[in-house]
């Protein structure tokens, strides 16, 4: 749903770096996505794409690799850690409410790789 | 040609994040009390905001932000309520506010004239938690008509949220709306953030919902 506004940002951080960096052009983006950032992979690629190509920006033709984070649970009763799974926040072993210790709302950019 | 691998580590949301830092500062300076408003389209929003607004008449100087798709019935509806002062943005399609919005807003209202600002969010569960406006709180809006299960089918805006409201008490007879259920879910994705459960139609739980903000009013000024 905003994808757009989050690959304009994406374009802007990326070019930002790489030029820091004195890089000729990105190859690769590698990102951390969280389920709870509701980013749909494809979409957030074909804006990114369109953006980039708008600007002739030093990112253009850049690879996305994603790495999801779901939201964790944790029940202390069990010591079991699990992810929400079809909307179930309860403990699959003892059925007890578990504790979220992760929300998985990332979006972040953990590195990029660029050439020379 | 070489390669080589840059380590960034950046939220791809920081420059909106850098613009919040900013507005929260003023916000903070004026000594106006922000609060972020999120909820579903028609949740009981700008409700909240008059019944507030009527509450705290002569106790606090209340201000809005009104988000929204198109129009500005919310800021005339704000305005004929009582508001100190309320400027309208318009995202022009798009889902949630940004601090850049915010912060052109905040250049037509005094904020040194307000206690509390109120920053009405575009109706959706979703998108808006992912961009900080620059508020001292975040308000998670539901109301029973919604339904019990928004907590788990929406859990990152209950889990972010600093308060969650719950509104349209006086309908839970009509719906079915399981509050041991809401509870238990809420619970497990936020612990400690207050809930209040009101009626901005009867005014139940209007004055326990307004003291709490008075509290975060007087609290923000000693810290
Ligand atoms: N019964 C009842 N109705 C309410 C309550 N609060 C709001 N409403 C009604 O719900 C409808 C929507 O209320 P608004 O306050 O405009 O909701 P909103 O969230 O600001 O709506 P948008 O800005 O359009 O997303 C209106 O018809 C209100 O009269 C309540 O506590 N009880
Ligand atoms: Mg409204
Ligand atoms: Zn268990």
């Amino acid at each position: 749903m905003h994808e757009h506004s989050v690959a304009k940002s994406l374009v802007d951080l990326v070019e930002q770096e790489a030029q820091k960096a004195a890089a000729k052009r990105v190859k690769t983006i590698r990102l951390a996505i969280g389920d709870q950032s509701h980013i749909d992979e494809a979409s957030l690629k074909m804006h990114f794409d369109l953006i980039a190509a708008g600007r002739k920006s030093i990112s253009q033709g850049a690879e996305f690799q994603i790495s999801r984070t779901p939201m964790k649970f944790r029940c202390d009763a069990c010591s079991v850690d699990f992810e929400i799974v079809n909307h179930e926040f309860r403990c699959p072993v003892c059925e007890r409410s578990g504790r979220m210790i992760g929300r998985g709302d990332e979006l972040r950019v953990e590195s990029i790789e660029v050439m020379d | 040609m070489s390669t080589r691998t840059i380590k960034v580590i950046k939220d791809i949301l920081e420059s909106n994040d850098l613009i919040a830092a900013e507005n929260r500062s003023k916000f903070e300076n004026a000594g106006a009390l922000a609060i972020n408003i999120i909820g579903s389209p028609g949740s009981g929003k700008t409700s909240l905001i008059l019944q507030t607004i009527k509450a705290l008449q002569h106790k606090k100087k209340i201000g809005v932000i009104e988000g929204d798709v198109a129009g500005d019935i919310d800021t005339k509806r704000v305005l004929a309520g009582g508001a100190e002062d309320a400027v309208q943005i318009n995202t022009g399609g798009n889902c949630h506010l940004e601090a850049r919005m915010v912060r052109q807003a905040m250049q037509n209202i005094n904020l040194n004239a307000l206690d509390i600002i109120f920053i009405e969010n575009v109706g959706n569960l979703i998108c808006p938690n992912h961009w900080s406006l620059g508020e001292a709180i975040k308000l998670c809006l539901i109301s029973v008509a919604e339904g019990d299960d928004k907590p788990i089918k929406y859990p990152e805006i209950f889990a972010a949220s600093d308060v969650i409201v719950l509104t349209k008490n006086d309908l839970i007879a009509h719906v079915d709306f399981n509050k041991e259920f809401f509870y238990e879910s809420l619970r497990a994705l936020n612990p400690t953030a207050p809930l209040l459960e009101i009626s901005s139609r009867t005014g139940d739980g209007i004055q326990g919902w307004s003291g709490w903000l008075v509290d975060q009013c007087a609290q923000k000024r000693k810290s």
